[in-house]
Parts: structure tokens; sequence; C-alpha cells
């Protein structure tokens, strides 16, 4: 046994830069919480969007973005690898060509050019290959827009 | 996304379709709105 130990002092089989490497390699984590730091979405297709009980326009192609005016502390998720599931919301901007359209025409007030602001909660389940996920979420506008009180998932 | 699990950001895949009922004042009704995109996600702390 004193022999090994004596050995082992004479030949260091490592270094203490190669421990101090080991260190600083983060360990996985199973849990983490984390920042949607930026978003953008464009939707492929117009869809019929309602201005009133009776009358309804074209969106345009829909582009969506983090809402600037929101605050960026509810843009918050958790991921559990272990459990392959993932919780996230975030508030999102609505910009809706069709809108733009329809007050240029002169027929509707300037005031639906207000911005289309809503919250998204997606409780998701992790892809096989952990490269994204499948969503099943809820869809809430928030008042000063048109479609506030809209809702869905 | 295992960068999250290692402290790093990453970007993801952004496709969803949002099923909105309009309420009444809006005359009801439903209509499906597909997006695709990105999202950016930044880990702020994990846990074993």
């Amino acid at each position: 046994m004193a022999t090994v130990l004596r050995e082992a002092a004479e030949a260091p089989a490592i270094t203490v830069d190669e421990i101090a490497a080991r260190r600083l390699v983060p360990e996985p984590m199973q849990k983490v919480l984390f920042r949607v730091a930026g978003l953008y979405g464009i939707s492929k297709h117009s869809v019929q969007l309602p201005v009133s009980a009776t009358e309804s326009i074209d969106s345009g192609p829909v582009s969506i973005t983090l809402d600037p005016e929101a605050d960026q502390s509810g843009n918050v998720g958790i991921v559990d690898f272990d459990k392959a599931t993932l919780r996230v919301r975030y508030n999102i901007h609505a910009v809706f060509p069709g809108l733009h359209e329809l007050v240029m025409s002169g027929k509707h007030d300037l005031s639906l050019l207000r911005p289309v602001r809503a919250v998204a909660t997606d409780e998701c389940r992790l892809t096989p290959d952990m490269k994204g996920w499948r969503a099943l979420g809820c869809l809430d506008f928030l008042p000063g827009s048109i479609w506030a009180g809209a809702s869905g998932g | 996304m295992l960068s999250l699990r290692e402290g790093r950001s990453v970007s993801v895949a952004y496709e969803t379709t949002f099923l909105i009922n309009w309420p009444q004042s809006l005359g009801s009704g439903s209509v499906s709105l597909g997006l695709e995109g990105a999202m950016v996600l930044i880990p702020i702390m994990g846990s074993d």
C-alpha cells in the first residue's frame, strides 16, 4: 500500500490545471428556468377577422414579435428534461396588414391601428430529439385593441 | 434545447396554430391562425 502511494506521488496522472478545467465544465441540469429573449412568427395564409358583429376583413400576412410594452420578466418558461415537458408564457405584439388597409380606406377610425397585444401560455412536450416541442396552449387578447376579449388556444 | 442544460442560449423553430374565439360583440365564431418563426431562449437558472 505504501509503495503505491509513493509511486502516485512521484508520477501524478493528472495536473492541477486539469482538475481546475474539470470544475469549469457545467453540470447538465434536469430542470431549467429560461427567459424568452426573442420571438418572431409569420402567418403564411390570410384569415378572415371580424371588425364588428357583421363585418370582417382579410388579415393579410400576420406577423408577431415579443410585446415591447410588456414587462419582459413575464416572458419565462421552465423545461423539465426528465419528463420531456416544457411550459412557457410570453407576451406577443401582432401586426395585421388588413387593419392598415381598412383604416387607409377611410371608412374606419384610426384607433383600429392600436397594437394588438396578447398573452400566450403553452404546455408542451419535447420532441424525442430534444430539438423542439409540440404545444397545447392558450391565448388571451389584452385590452386596448379591436380584438380585446377574444381568447383561445 | 439541450444547450439550455449546459447554460447556453438557444434558438428554436417556432410553429404554432392558435384557435381564436371571438366575443359576441364580434359576431362570435372562431378562426385558426397558423404562425411559423423562431424563438430565442436564455437560461436563467437550473437544478438537478
